[in-house]
């Protein structure tokens, strides 16, 4: 039976308050599941404000204390302003953030910027990965994505862990990303959004199991999606291992922890 | 053990119609190795006992589609049962196509696709399509997804366009496609087939959303819910979760899975 860590967790909207219930609630759906390790992202992050979000995850207590949550904080430019970023980050991972999400598009700013390349440093330093959105790095509306955007990222900061992830279809349309795969050692996919017939199969038959990480996108898709498209797979068990526990579960641990 | 666990056992239980599906590929999709092969035996490792398919280069040349079909007939038999293409560009040539071909292979049905040939779903050039189906008995699986930014075109398509549809031609045995796309749309399609008896639905697609089954059942009753999967571009798998995780009894899933298609397109069970 497959263990997993889900990468791609959201909280909060009107779904989630923290509270003792909740935790209940949320610590059941792991159980059944076998997820053993999550890595929540609080969604008012996303659509409210970056630090108000990432410091309300900080402040539940409940979430802080339990031993199979990480957090994901969600960064924009700005955030390098925080009194000192380097601080602020060795701060962010004693508090267990193990995961920076960048949204250029519905945070509107240029995904290469000045700060933002000083941001990919020292996540480089302290091998916090980051999770992008394909459809997010666009920010002119123009491009249905930003492929040269993504690969100036990957090639400038060969040190720094890449995980793709896409909240619409567009990963399906996969003529894009075989090539990025070959061509940057640094990028990873979250499986959530492989809907395409075999796709996940495909892909490790092409490249091998080690560049795909579990994820459920939680609860814009229900977890069973992710956790029973591996389960009814036919790759062998250690792709299997790779992809719902293991890739993500050493990506993790290489994160320079005080 | 995990919940999805238990029922991946309980899913192959099903004996399961697949009434949206095609075989071919799409121009913007990059399909690894793709093969028909690949496609039918993923089904049939699901327990599909027959998959209702429109072939994607009919949607593209109505010629080249029958082409595709004789050579699949033989290769799949009875497995396979054919939606043909109305293209309403070419109205006649399309139903001449049908008309000349529909007992010679294992017929389904008609496939329309308003957002590939760019022709709103109530547009005239329908009109004789409608009457030919309704005079010969024959059911409409029509494509319908709700407008959005991402995709404009979707607006011919657009499930509302349906009421028009039935209004005029209410014999119309008609499937509305991916439930009309997506969730905001979903409640406006529940009142569709509340108007209308002779309307049937499928969630095929890349929406995703379990709780939709139990809405329309309390909403209709099990009996006008199909399942679809839009393979190859979706995985059959996610569809048969998806199914699974909705709140439903085996009845419930049993008319969904098959015996509703067997119903509406007169299979022997």
């Amino acid at each position: 039976m497959n263990k997993f860590i889900d990468v791609n967790f959201w909280i909060k909207g009107n779904r989630f308050h923290g509270d003792k219930k909740e935790i209940g609630k949320l610590d059941n759906l792991l159980i059944k599941n076998n997820i053993r390790t999550v890595v929540v992202t609080n969604k008012l992050a996303l659509t409210y404000d970056w630090n108000i979000g990432n410091n309300e995850l900080l402040a539940s207590r409940e979430l802080s204390e339990s031993s199979k949550i990480y957090f994901s904080f969600i960064l924009v430019p700005d955030a390098y302003f925080v009194a000192d970023f380097e601080k602020y980050i060795k701060s962010c991972i004693a508090s267990k953030v193990r995961l920076a999400r960048l949204f250029p598009k519905s945070h509107l700013f240029y995904i290469n910027d000045y700060y933002m390349q000083k941001i990919f440093k020292i996540l480089s330093y302290y091998k916090i990965p980051i999770m992008l959105d394909l459809k997010q790095l666009d920010i002119t509306g123009n491009k249905y994505f930003a492929m040269d955007e993504l690969k100036s990222i990957l090639s400038k900061n060969k040190d720094l862990t890449v995980i793709l992830e896409c909240s619409l279809k567009q990963l399906m349309f996969n003529r894009f990303f075989y090539p990025l795969i070959e061509e940057y050692e640094n990028l990873y996919v979250e499986i959530s959004n492989l809907l395409l017939i075999n796709q996940i199969e495909d892909i490790v038959e092409k490249f091998g199991s080690k560049r795909f990480v579990f994820g459920t996108n939680y609860p814009n898709l229900e977890i069973e999606f992710s956790v029973g498209r591996i389960l009814m797979s036919d790759m062998n068990s250690t792709a299997k291992e790779d992809i719902a526990f293991n890739n993500i579960n050493n990506i993790l641990r290489r994160i320079e922890i005080d | 053990m995990t919940e999805v666990a238990d029922y991946i056992d309980d899913i192959k239980k099903f004996k399961v119609i697949d009434v949206h599906m095609h075989l071919g590929v799409t121009s913007n999709v990059y399909y690894y190795n793709y093969n028909d092969e690949k496609v039918i035996n993923l089904q049939k490792k699901f327990n599909v006992k027959k998959s209702l398919c429109s072939h994607c280069v009919g949607f593209s040349s109505l010629d080249n589609q029958m082409d595709e079909i004789y050579k699949l007939v033989d290769k799949f038999g009875d497995f396979i049962c054919w939606y043909l293409i109305y293209d309403p560009h070419y109205p006649q040539k399309s139903l001449d196509i049908i008309d000349k071909n529909k007992d010679k292979i294992n017929f389904a049905g008609i496939k329309i696709h308003p957002v590939f040939h760019e022709t709103r779903l109530d547009d005239k050039a329908y009109y004789p399509l409608w009457e030919y189906v309704i005079q010969n008995d024959i059911v409409v699986l029509s494509h319908t997804w709700s407008p959005y930014t991402e995709s404009p075109k979707q607006f011919l398509s657009n499930p509302l366009l349906v009421e028009n549809v039935l209004t005029k031609f209410e014999e119309l045995k008609f499937i509305v496609g991916h439930g009309g796309g997506k969730i905001p749309f979903y409640s406006e399609v529940i009142e569709l087939l509340k108007r209308h008896n002779n309307l049937y639905v499928e969630f095929a697609g890349d929406t995703l959303y379990p709780k939709i089954f139990r809405r329309v059942i309390d909403e209709v009753g099990s009996k006008r819910v199909l399942f679809g999967t839009d393979m190859p571009m979706i995985d059959i798998r996610y569809h048969l979760i998806s199914v699974f995780k909705a709140d439903l009894t085996n009845e419930e899933r049993g008319n969904i899975f098959y015996n509703n298609a067997v119903q509406l397109f007169k299979f022997d069970k």
